[in-house]
């Protein structure tokens, strides 16, 4: 006999709102629905596992208590990123991480041959930003995958724009040694 | 595309998307999480009713106008001649009164008043007042002793002012006591009048029997020791609410004391809660119906309320509660859907405890509100599933009911 997964049977909005009561079991629907795809954000954020797991549960609890606030008008998916993104932030602040300004000349990077990034998965990747150091995993995250302005991670993180911009530069520079060290391909000769 | 685009380009491509199942783990923590929010959420929900009935009685203690010692009227009513001054109502400050013979008023006089007749009085020899007088000071107000007959002038102006001022209900001087007061405009013989005492809840015997009906909205849950609401199937309770009606007979032994009991017909109890079932949400509720007898003793405080002039008196209450069970359903639930009756015994006896209020309508009419609540002795037969715990009726509510004493 076909079993069916009940918790596919409720739409989001149905999980919400029974969940806004505290009905638990509506609760674990709505975070088995969503735990995968907020632990990946998570992941960006942590140096490991464990961290990106405290991130992810405080980021539900969080977003439990406050689910009377979501008013359906954007996607649920969005408003629990957001969640998870100021929750890391948050972690991050707390733990006070970030590293002295590290001041770097903007390097020039320089394309990588698309074969060679093919290579890399996905897991390699999270492995490079978590090996960052904090501030530089935080601001990188921020910038590049979700898209924050560096007066935006100035504010969130109650550092100077320059800082930022900094830290991003210095991040994007580490990745690349890293990507050429797990592939063994070299940049290319720089076009100037 | 810009070098530094490329490389977040990749990261964001590849990382954007990333999906990873956290350890089981993480759900259980979240949910421990929640739970004690959850107990924080309980007990502030306790608080905040023991807050709202710390101001109902706060409200209603202090914003009840409250009669005090009243001025007593000086209009009519003759008395016999020869009666003594009767007892005078105590006044805080003033122990050392004492009270004349006839022809005496006791007065108290403010500050404010004609202060220079109240010096005079005071300044006057204590011998012109009759020998069992004396005059009373304290700081506030002057307590004079007014002898009709004296030959001090002074004294007999200040008399007459004072008792014209009387006649002419001067509201600022509180009348206290007196025999008989002679009016001096025209001469006229002298009027006799009585004196209404001020009544006070003392006044009151309460002595007697008396029956009503009462309603009550109760809050309604059962308590379970140990733990439910964890394992496979996760149960939550919610608030669930139940009415009842009842017939009372009382016997008040005095104004302080009294024992009452009551007859409560069919009263709905039982817990609400919410879990899954075929791996769906499902509301349920359990209801017990009971005949409740509450056997309680009160103890009384009472004043005399300013607007009906009549007492209203707070009631501390205790007793013991025996319950029958009339039935018990669970509609919903297909677990015990042919079984309920069977989980819960028949009888029970609960603790009960309240504050009520008293409110006399008419003589003999009174109308109780206040709030009342009970825990009961374990009610599970210890039989079928999931009856390894104790169970209790906790219950909390209004009560409110009208009654007639026979005194």
């Amino acid at each position: 006999m076909k079993r069916i997964n009940p918790a596919a049977t409720y739409t989001d909005e149905q999980l919400i709102r029974q969940s806004v009561k505290g009905e638990r079991v509506a609760q674990k629907f709505l975070y088995e629905r969503f735990a995968a795809k907020m632990f990946g954000v998570c992941l960006r954020y942590a140096p490991d596992y464990q961290i990106a797991e405290d991130i992810l549960q405080e980021g539900f609890v969080k977003a439990f208590k406050n689910l009377d606030r979501f008013r359906f008008e954007g996607s649920f998916e969005g408003w629990l990123r957001k969640i998870m993104v100021n929750t890391a932030i948050e972690v991050h602040r707390r733990k006070n991480l970030l590293y002295p300004i590290v001041d770097v000349d903007s390097h020039d990077v320089e394309l990588f041959d698309e074969n060679a990034l093919e290579k890399l998965a996905a897991d390699d990747l999270l492995q490079m930003i978590a090996s960052l150091s904090p501030g530089y995993r935080t601001v990188f995250s921020l910038y590049a995958i979700e898209g924050f302005s560096h007066k935006e991670i100035a504010e969130q993180l109650n550092i100077s724009e320059g800082t930022s911009k900094s830290q991003l530069a210095r991040a994007r520079y580490i990745l690349i040694e890293m990507v050429e060290q797990r592939t063994g391909i070299k940049r290319k000769a720089s076009g100037q | 595309m810009d070098n530094k685009q490329q490389i977040d380009q990749l990261f964001k491509s590849v990382v954007e998307n990333y999906e990873l199942k956290p350890s089981a783990d993480v759900w259980n923590r979240i949910e421990e999480d929640l739970n004690q929010n959850k107990t924080t959420h309980t007990s502030a929900t306790i608080v905040r009713y023991a807050a709202i009935l710390l101001v109902i009685i706060g409200v209603t203690f202090f914003a009840l106008p409250v009669s005090k010692n009243t001025p007593i009227s000086l209009q009519g009513n003759a008395i016999d001649q020869n009666q003594p001054i009767s007892a005078l109502e105590p006044i805080s400050t003033a122990s050392a009164l004492i009270v004349s013979d006839n022809n005496t008023v006791v007065a108290q006089i403010p500050e404010t008043v004609n202060r220079t007749i109240v010096d005079d009085v005071l300044e006057s020899n204590l011998n012109t007042f009759a020998s069992n007088v004396i005059p009373f000071h304290n700081q506030e107000s002057d307590f004079i002793f007014m002898p009709q007959e004296t030959e001090n002038e002074a004294l007999a102006d200040a008399n007459r002012d004072i008792i014209d001022r009387i006649y002419n209900n001067d509201q600022s001087i509180d009348v206290f006591g007196f025999g008989e007061l002679t009016s001096y405009e025209d001469d006229e013989e002298a009027q006799l009048i009585q004196p209404d005492k001020a009544i006070t809840y003392k006044d009151y015997s309460m002595k007697g029997v008396y029956i009503g009906a009462s309603g009550s909205y109760n809050q309604t849950s059962i308590i379970e020791y140990g733990n439910t609401f964890k394992g496979a199937r996760p149960i939550q309770p919610s608030l669930k609410f139940g009415s009842s009606k009842g017939l009372m007979l009382g016997y008040n032994f005095n104004n302080k004391f009294g024992i009452e009991a009551e007859f409560i017909y069919n009263a709905i109890q039982g817990q609400n809660y919410v879990m899954s079932e075929d791996e769906q949400i499902v509301e349920k509720s359990l209801s017990l119906n009971y005949d409740l007898i509450p056997v309680v003793a009160k103890i009384k405080v009472g004043r005399i309320s300013n607007i009906t002039n009549m007492p209203v008196v707070l009631n501390y209450t205790a007793g013991i509660q025996y319950g029958m069970l009339r039935e018990a359903r669970l509609p919903q639930d297909k677990r015990y859907e042919e079984t309920t009756e069977e989980l819960f015994t028949d009888q029970d006896l609960s603790v009960v405890l309240g504050l009520e209020y008293d409110i006399f309508v008419q003589e003999n009419l009174m109308l109780t509100l206040g709030t009342r609540g009970a825990i009961s002795t374990d009610i599970s037969t210890h039989s079928g599933p999931l009856s390894y715990y104790n169970k209790r009726n906790f219950v909390f509510g209004l009560r409110a009911g009208l009654s007639y004493a026979f005194n």
